[in-house]
């Protein structure tokens, strides 16, 4: 019943890892999917924390630091969108920085 | 009036050192004395590096004979060399020329006998290119790589001489194997350097050098060095190549005296002359007959020096010309100039009484009291008349005969400067065999049948016949019925044509074929060009690969990581 639960997260954490490699348009996809892939791996810590009888905060660390990392996503996207034009995946050249 | 300028400040250096050495020379042979320097350099342990000089009196007499040539040569370049730009080069040359021939003249050990040896090829090859032409070119790499093989064969000699402990001749005591070896690479390296018969193309060739070069190096010193290094072995070892020796020297003396009869450039009939007189030099010391190649070669330097600075003086006054078919009435033009020609070609060929007498009179007469082979004897009597007969050839082209030339220029003396170097020379080489003679050579009896003792008398005047009146009439010997003969006696035996063109062939075939093949060809494909091309390739294809959106990269990237991860 225990391991039925971690179902859910696991899926959730497969689906946004397939949205973040997946091949698509806009930058935006990325950093949506690292959000959701966050959020999963939230969900999955909170349950093992609390299934093992630990604490739970450590998971509040992990929220601020996954904040942190949205907002730089977000910073990142903005520059890019200065530099580009636009966010599209495809106007990055891997040769040129 | 004298000026005091290089030429003759190292004129009267020469000439003072040579009057001293000579009279040392003879105090030496008068009390039997003679000095070993020696300077230890370092020593360890039981090894010790020394510098010997060894003064005995054939070296100090030789010597003075070099210095004293040397010393009128370098009076005559005053003149001969005026208007030269590089004189300090040519000062510098000749100076460390005398140097080089010093210092093989006094050592005994085969070591400074190499540094003497290979300082004297090598200055001779710098002197030979010293005007800067094709043709000086040529000749200088025929002297340098014929003199190179004796060098070669010089070190094989150092190398198997230390056995002995010592490389010095004063170490050969008793008999062995390698003494045998030593000697006979020595003898070799004799042939090459006194131009005996397979390396002779370069004689003739280095008359490309200036004739201040040529009758001091050329007729005197350069070519007398091989002879000098096997009288020096003569005192000390038995002589096992003397059948080799006797060949080589008879058939040089042959063709270079065939070859002077034919030949039409002034230098080079003196060159071949020069070319049978070391055949000559090289037969009496396969005959074993030491002391008299000695006195030979010592008289022989001074004639044949006082021959190039003469001709030197007619080059000089024809600006340049050396074709002996244009000159001609010299004995008006230039009377003491071509004085001492005749006096010097006199004594070449042995007349009576002269310096070239003494030595060559007493070669061929111990010679026919040896038992000799018939054709070896005859070939020797053969060359002598046929010394006589190209000497009074020349003889009648340059003095006897009348105006070739008429109209082409005024002959002279010059400033005088080369007409009074000469005279010391010529001095000399009418006085100087009968005093050498009489002060240190031995007393050979001689028992000859009359026949026997007139034989020599005889070729000479048959040869002055032949040269003389056969050259007033030299046009009807120049039909072609005889030309292939002719062409194969005046290009001594095409021996330039076999020691330039077949040695040059195939390095320089093989040189192209691997500039061809290899440089430009595989190694280009395997180095250079080769790896730039496949880089290229290489990166355009990477780069190719590499255009892809950023997404490909990081699928690739989770794939790894999850194959890490499970495995």
């Amino acid at each position: 019943m225990t391991v039925l639960l971690f179902f859910m997260p696991m899926f959730m954490f497969l689906v946004g890892t397939w949205i973040y490699i997946s091949k698509r348009k806009h930058l935006m996809n990325m950093l949506i999917s690292l959000e959701y892939l966050v959020l999963s791996i939230f969900m999955l810590l909170m349950l093992v924390t609390f299934l093992m009888g630990l604490e739970t905060y450590v998971s509040l660390i992990f929220l601020v630091a996954s904040v942190c990392e949205g907002s730089l996503g977000v910073g990142m996207m903005v520059g890019m969108v200065r530099s580009h034009g636009s966010d599209y995946i495809s106007s990055f050249n891997v040769l040129k920085c | 009036m004298f000026v005091l300028s290089m030429w003759n400040l190292i004129f009267l250096l020469f000439f003072s050192f040579s009057f001293i050495l000579f009279f040392s020379s003879m105090l030496f042979l008068n009390l039997s004395y003679s000095l070993y320097l020696s300077w230890n350099i370092f020593s360890w342990g039981s090894t010790d590096i020394n510098m010997i000089f060894l003064l005995d009196w054939v070296c100090l007499m030789f010597l003075s004979f070099v210095l004293f040539i040397s010393g009128s040569v370098f009076y005559y370049s005053g003149e001969y060399m005026e208007g030269e730009i590089n004189l300090s080069r040519f000062i510098f040359l000749l100076a460390g020329f005398v140097g080089s021939m010093g210092l093989l003249i006094f050592s005994p050990n085969l070591i400074s006998i190499l540094l003497g040896w290979d300082g004297l090829g090598l200055v001779s090859y710098c002197l030979v290119i010293y005007y800067q032409n094709y043709k000086s070119l040529n000749a200088g790499t025929l002297t340098v790589l014929s003199n190179r093989v004796g060098d070669v064969l010089i070190l094989l000699g150092i190398v198997w001489m230390i056995n002995f402990g010592d490389w010095s001749f004063v170490a050969w005591l008793g008999s062995s194997n390698s003494l045998i070896l030593v000697s006979a690479l020595i003898v070799l390296a004799s042939l090459t350097k006194s131009a005996q018969i397979p390396f002779s193309a370069w004689l003739p060739a280095a008359m490309a050098a200036p004739t201040p070069v040529s009758s001091l190096v050329h007729s005197s010193t350069l070519v007398t060095a091989g002879i000098y290094l096997v009288i020096r072995l003569g005192w000390v070892y038995d002589f096992w190549m003397n059948e080799l020796l006797m060949i080589l020297s008879v058939l040089t003396m042959f063709m270079a005296g065939l070859g002077a009869c034919f030949e039409f450039d002034l230098k080079k009939i003196i060159a071949l002359s020069t070319l049978s007189q070391l055949g000559l030099m090289m037969y009496s010391l396969s005959l074993g007959l030491v002391k008299v190649a000695l006195f030979h070669l010592l008289m022989h330097t001074l004639f044949k020096a006082l021959l190039f600075m003469s001709a030197g003086c007619i080059i000089h006054g024809f600006k340049g010309w050396q074709d002996i078919r244009m000159m001609g009435n010299m004995m008006i033009s230039l009377p003491f100039i071509s004085s001492c020609f005749v006096v010097s070609n006199l004594a070449l060929s042995g007349m009576p009484f002269l310096a070239g007498f003494y030595s060559k009179d007493m070669i061929l007469e111990l010679s026919l009291m040896e038992e000799l082979n018939l054709l070896s004897l005859f070939m020797l009597f053969l060359s002598t008349g046929l010394t006589v007969a190209y000497t009074f050839r020349l003889i009648y082209y340059m003095v006897r005969r009348d105006y070739v030339m008429s109209g082409s220029g005024n002959l002279s003396d010059g400033w005088g400067v080369m007409v009074k170097s000469c005279i010391g020379l010529v001095t000399f080489s009418v006085f100087f065999g009968a005093l050498i003679s009489w002060l240190s050579m031995d007393v050979n009896s001689i028992i000859l049948p009359k026949s026997l003792k007139n034989l020599t008398l005889t070729v000479c005047i048959l040869g002055l016949i032949l040269g003389f009146f056969m050259s007033q009439s030299s046009y009807t010997f120049s039909k072609m019925k005889f030309s292939l003969m002719i062409w194969f006696s005046g290009s001594m035996w095409f021996l330039p044509y076999l020691s330039s063109q077949p040695m040059t062939y195939i390095p320089l075939k093989l040189g192209s074929e691997i500039m061809k093949f290899g440089d430009m060809g595989w190694l280009e494909y395997l180095g250079g060009q080769g790896i730039s091309s496949y880089i290229s390739n290489m990166s355009l294809k990477i780069q190719i690969m590499s255009m892809n959106s950023l997404k490909v990269f990081i699928l690739i990237l989770w794939i790894l990581v999850s194959v890490f991860m499970f495995f």
